[in-house]
C-alpha cells in the first residue's frame, strides 16, 4: 500500500525556548546524541554515512551562508558527506524528505537528519524583524512573517465567516497540549480572553496568535527498511511524502484563503501512501499563527473547505477529539526554531506512533500520523510526509 | 507656425497639511515629493485625452530635493513614456513653471514638435507656500483650447532671505521685500494696472500688488511656488469665458504677466484645486524608511522600471497569460512560451484583503497597512497604504495605485506603487469601478 522503503529507528530533541547557554553546534550535538541513545538496540556513530543540515540562520544569527560543514564539525563527524538544506520553515520536513531520498538510493545505508536554529542569538524585535529588510525591496517592502500570513486569516475571515474568536482557540487549544510537553517553549495555559487582549501585531493577529522565537534542534535517524529491525523493534515507515512550490509572489497566488502547496504536498504525499485524509490518526501541523492551522485542516482535507473554524471549535482537532492536531503543543506552544520544526513534528509522531507520549498520547487505530510545513520566503512551498507504524 | 493651446490640464495637491497661524497649507505626505506630485499632476493631465505623441517633457521642480540619480527619468518612466523622449528638468527658479510653459509653446508653435508637456511641481515650504503640481497638454490648436501670451517680467536682485532655526529659508525683513516688490510691478503692469480688466493673481506678497490695482477686480489663488503660473492660468481660464485674463505671478526676485485666452469650457476640463480651507490630515506616513534590502544604485532597478513605475505587467504571446513581476518570470507558467508583450495593468481597483501591521522593523514607523488589490481587469497587486486611516480600510473598499517615494534613506530616492484613495477625475473606469463597489 505504502511506500515504506525507508524507516525511522531513532529521534530526539533538545527543549525548546531561548537557550542563551548554548550555540547552534551544542544544540545540534544534543539532539544528536539525544537521537542515538533513542535507538533501542544501540547503533554506531560510524554507521551514519550521510547527514542532511536544516537550517535557516546560521550560527551567527544570519551573519554567514552555512554548509554542511558546520553540522559534521559540530557532530564531531567532520568527514561526513552532509548538506544544508534551507527551504524556510519546511527546511526540517525537506530535510528528512531527501534523507529518505538519499537512503532509497541505495547509495547510504543509514542517514542522520539534523534541524537546528538559533534564533536567540539577537534580540526578539531584531531576528523578528530581520525579514522586513530581506526579498524584493518593493514587492516584499516592510514584509514580516505576520505579513504574509495574515492576509489570508482576514480574507477567510471575510468569506467563510472565521470568528477571531476561533483564530483563538487554535492558540488554546496547543498551548493547553503544550503544557503536558516538557520539551515545549510555553508552558502555561491561556484563555481566548487572554489572546483577544493581547497586543496586535498585524491584523488579525495578536501576540498569543504568533509562535515564538526559539532556539532548538531536532534529529532522527533514517535507514532502509529492511534494516530497521536491527536497531529496534518499533521502527516507524515513511509511507508518503510531498513537497509542491507555489506561485510565489503575493499578486500571483490563486487563492488568498489557504496555500496551494499545501494542497499539492498533502495530495501526493496521500497517493504515495494509499490513504487518504479520513485514514490520518494524528497531525502535527504548521501552526506559525493561529489563522494558518484554520486553513490547513482544509487545505489537507481534515474539513470541507471554509470549515476549519467550526473544525477547532467543535472540539475535532483537540488532544481528546476524532483527529489530534497539534498533541505537542505545535509551533504556537513548543516553540518555532525554524530548521528544527520539521524534524521535532517527525520525532513527535515517531513517539505518538510507538505510544511512547504518555499524556499526550492519541489513541491509534489504523497507525497513520501526518506532518505538514508551509513557508519559504513569501510562502512559496509546503512539506507534507505521512508516517506509518506498520509496513504493510 | 502654428497656435499653440492647451488642450488638457491636470492637477494634484495633497490631502495633507501643516498648521499655519492662519490656518492649514498643504504638504507633502511623508511619501511624497516634488517627483511624484508631478506624476500625480502629469497622469491627471493625460488621463483627460486619448494617446498623444508627446515630443518632450518640460519639468519646473521647486526646491532641489535631488541631486544624485535620474529624477527625469524616473518621472518619464512613471508617466508612461517612452524612452526616446527627452525631459528638460529645471529646479531652483522661482517662476519655473513659466519658464517651462513658454519652451512649451515656443516647441510646439515653431513646429519642432506637435505636443508637448508641461509639469511644474512644488513640494511647498510647510509655512506660506503650498505643496502642489500642475501638468498641461500643450499641441497646435484650432481656437478650443486655452491661449497664453508670450509672458512679459521684470526682477531685480533682492536678497531678503536667511535661514530660520531649521535651516528653511525665511523672509527676513518683509519691508524690504514689499518694497522691492512694489518697485518691480510699477515697471511691469501698464499704467500701474488701471487698464487691467479682470486680473488672476497668484504668488508671494498679493496686497503688494492689490495696493497698485485699488479698482481692479483682482482673484487672488494662493502661493504654489513654482507652480503658481500654471495654478494662476488655470483659475484665468475658468473665468475666462471668452474674453482674456491677465495673469499675474508674484514673487520677491521676479514677477511675470501673461494673457490667458479661453472659449468657455465645459464641466470637468479643468481641475478643481483648493489650496485654502481646514479640510486636510496632518501627515501620515514616515519622511523615509531604512534602506531596502538592495541599494538603488543596483542594476536591479533599472530592470526593474518596466513594472514598478509603469506598472507593466508582461502578455504571453502565444496564451494571453499574463506575469508580473515580468523581469522575474521568463517562461510563461501556462503555455511555457516565452514570447512576451507589455501590458499596462489598471490602476484602480479595491481591497480583495489587507493586514494592518504594528510591529515594523526599525525605522518603518509604528503602523503600516498592507493591502492586496483586486485591480479593475481582476489581476492582483500587493503594496503598502498610503494616506490611508489604517482603520478605515475594509475589504472591498475601492483604491487606486500611486507613485510615491519607498525611501531616501542613503541619499537617493526609490519610487513604486502604493494604494490611495482613487481620483474621480481620471476617466469613466474609475468612476465606473467606484459605483461598482458602493453597490456591493
Amino acid at each position: 500500500m505504502g511506500w515504506n522503503k525507508v524507516a525511522i529507528v531513532g529521534a530526539g530533541m533538545t527543549s525548546f525556548g531561548e537557550h542563551f547557554d548554548a550555540g547552534l553546534e551544542q544544540l545540534a550535538a544534543e539532539a544528536y546524541r539525544t537521537a542515538l541513545r533513542s535507538v533501542d538496540h544501540g547503533i554506531d556513530a560510524k554507521d551514519i554515512s550521510c547527514g542532511f543540515f536544516s537550517n535557516v540562520m546560521g550560527s551567527l544569527a544570519g551573519n554567514e551562508i552555512p554548509s554542511g560543514a558546520t553540522l559534521s564539525n559540530a557532530l564531531g563527524l567532520p568527514g561526513l558527506a552532509v548538506s544544508r538544506v534551507e527551504s524556510g520553515c519546511p527546511s526540517g520536513s525537506d530535510a528528512v524528505r531527501l534523507g529518505c531520498l538519499a537512503v532509497a538510493s541505495g547509495v547510504y545505508d543509514v542517514v542522520l537528519v539534523v534541524g537546528a536554529e538559533k534564533l536567540r542569538e539577537r534580540s526578539t524585535r531584531e531576528s523578528l524583524l530581520e525579514s522586513g529588510r530581506l526579498g524584493h525591496p518593493i514587492l516584499s517592502y516592510a514584509g514580516t512573517a505576520a505579513t504574509i500570513f495574515a492576509p489570508q486569516a482576514m480574507r477567510h475571515m471575510h468569506e467563510f465567516g472565521t470568528t477571531r474568536e476561533q483564530l483563538a482557540m487554535v492558540a488554546v487549544k496547543n498551548w493547553a497540549n503544550g503544557a503536558l510537553n516538557d520539551k515545549a517553549q510555553r508552558q502555561d495555559t491561556i484563555t481566548i480572553s487572554d489572546v483577544l487582549g493581547s497586543p496586535l501585531v498585524s491584523s488579525p493577529f495578536t501576540v498569543l496568535d504568533c509562535c515564538p522565537q526559539s532556539d532548538g534542534a531536532a534529529a532522527v535517524i533514517l535507514c532502509r527498511a529492511e534494516l530497521a529491525t536491527a536497531f529496534t523493534d518499533k521502527p516507524v515507515y515513511v509511507a508518503g511524502f510531498g513537497l509542491a512550490t507555489e506561485p510565489l509572489y503575493y499578486n500571483e497566488k490563486r487563492t488568498l484563503t489557504g496555500w496551494e502547496s499545501t494542497t499539492a504536498a498533502s495530495q501526493r504525499a496521500y497517493e504515495m501512501a494509499g490513504i487518504s485524509a479520513a485514514d490520518i490518526d494524528v497531525a502535527e501541523v504548521h501552526d506559525c499563527f493561529t489563522g494558518t492551522e484554520i486553513m490547513v485542516y482544509e487545505d489537507l482535507g481534515f474539513c470541507e473547505k471554509g470549515e476549519g473554524g467550526k473544525f477547532v471549535e467543535s472540539g475535532e482537532s483537540s488532544l481528546s477529539g476524532r483527529l489530534p492536531v497539534n498533541p505537542s503543543g505545535g509551533l504556537l506552544a513548543k516553540g518555532h526554531p525554524v530548521g528544527a520544526t520539521g524534524v521535532a513534528q517527525m520525532v513527535e509522531l515517531f513517539e505518538q506512533l510507538r505510544e511512547e507520549s504518555g499524556a499526550r498520547q492519541v489513541p491509534l487505530q489504523g497507525g497513520f500520523g501526518l506532518q505538514h510545513n508551509v513557508g519559504g520566503y513569501s510562502v512559496g512551498l509546503s512539506v507534507v510526509t505521512v508516517l506509518s507504524r506498520d509496513r504493510a | 507656425m502654428t497656435t499653440a493651446e492647451i488642450t488638457s490640464a491636470g492637477a494634484y495637491v495633497p490631502s495633507t497639511a501643516a498648521r499655519t497661524r492662519r490656518g492649514q497649507v498643504p504638504v507633502c505626505n511623508g511619501d511624497e515629493d516634488a517627483i511624484t506630485l508631478a506624476v500625480s499632476a502629469g497622469l491627471d493631465c493625460l488621463s483627460q485625452v486619448d494617446v498623444h505623441p508627446i515630443g518632450q517633457v518640460f519639468v519646473a521642480l521647486g526646491s532641489a530635493p535631488i541631486s544624485l540619480g535620474s529624477p527625469g527619468e524616473v518621472l518619464r518612466e512613471a508617466l508612461g513614456l517612452d524612452e526616446s523622449v527627452p525631459v528638460a528638468l529645471t529646479t531652483g527658479d522661482p517662476l519655473g513653471g513659466a519658464a517651462a510653459l513658454q519652451a512649451a509653446f515656443d516647441a510646439v508653435a515653431t513646429g519642432r514638435m506637435t505636443c508637448a508637456l508641461v509639469i511644474a511641481a512644488e513640494a511647498g515650504d510647510s509655512k506660506t507656500v503650498a505643496a502642489g503640481a500642475f501638468a498641461f497638454l500643450v499641441e497646435g490648436g484650432d481656437g478650443r483650447g486655452i491661449q497664453v501670451s508670450p509672458s512679459s517680467s521684470v526682477g531685480g536682485v533682492v536678497s531678503a532671505m536667511s535661514l530660520d532655526a531649521s535651516g528653511r529659508p525665511q523672509t527676513s525683513d518683509l519691508r524690504y521685500v514689499e518694497t522691492q516688490l512694489a518697485s518691480t510691478l510699477e515697471v511691469l503692469l501698464p499704467g500701474q494696472g488701471a487698464t487691467l480688466d479682470r486680473v488672476v493673481l497668484a504668488g508671494s506678497h498679493p496686497t503688494v500688488a492689490r495696493t497698485l490695482m485699488p479698482d481692479t477686480q483682482v482673484r487672488y489663488v494662493g502661493d504654489l511656488g513654482v507652480a503658481s503660473m500654471l495654478l494662476a492660468v488655470v483659475e484665468a481660464a475658468r473665468i475666462a469665458d471668452g474674453r482674456p485674463v491677465s495673469t499675474l505671478v508674484l514673487t520677491p526676485a521676479r514677477s511675470a504677466l501673461v494673457t490667458v485666452t479661453s472659449p468657455r469650457l465645459a464641466p470637468g476640463a479643468l481641475p478643481e484645486v483648493v489650496l485654502e480651507g481646514d479640510g486636510r490630515s496632518e501627515r501620515v506616513e514616515v519622511p523615509t524608511s531604512p534602506i531596502l534590502s538592495l541599494p538603488t544604485s543596483s542594476p536591479f532597478f533599472a530592470r526593474s522600471a518596466g513594472e514598478l513605475l509603469r506598472l507593466e505587467a508582461a502578455e504571453c504571446t502565444d496564451c494571453g497569460h499574463l506575469a508580473f513581476p515580468p523581469s522575474q518570470r521568463p517562461i510563461c507558467s501556462r503555455c511555457h512560451g516565452t514570447s512576451w508583450q507589455p501590458h499596462p495593468m489598471p490602476r484602480f481597483g479595491t481591497v480583495f484583503t489587507y493586514t494592518v501591521n504594528r510591529f515594523l522593523p526599525t525605522g518603518f514607523g509604528a503602523e503600516m497597512v498592507m493591502i492586496l488589490g483586486e485591480l479593475a481587469d481582476g489581476s492582483h497587486y500587493w503594496a503598502p497604504g498610503s494616506g490611508l486611516d489604517p482603520a478605515a480600510v475594509t475589504i472591498g473598499m475601492p483604491v487606486a495605485l500611486v507613485v510615491r517615494r519607498f525611501t531616501d534613506a542613503g541619499g537617493i530616492p526609490t519610487y513604486a506603487m502604493k494604494f490611495s484613495h482613487p481620483v474621480e477625475r481620471y476617466d469613466e473606469p474609475v468612476r465606473a469601478a467606484i459605483r461598482e463597489s458602493e453597490r456591493v
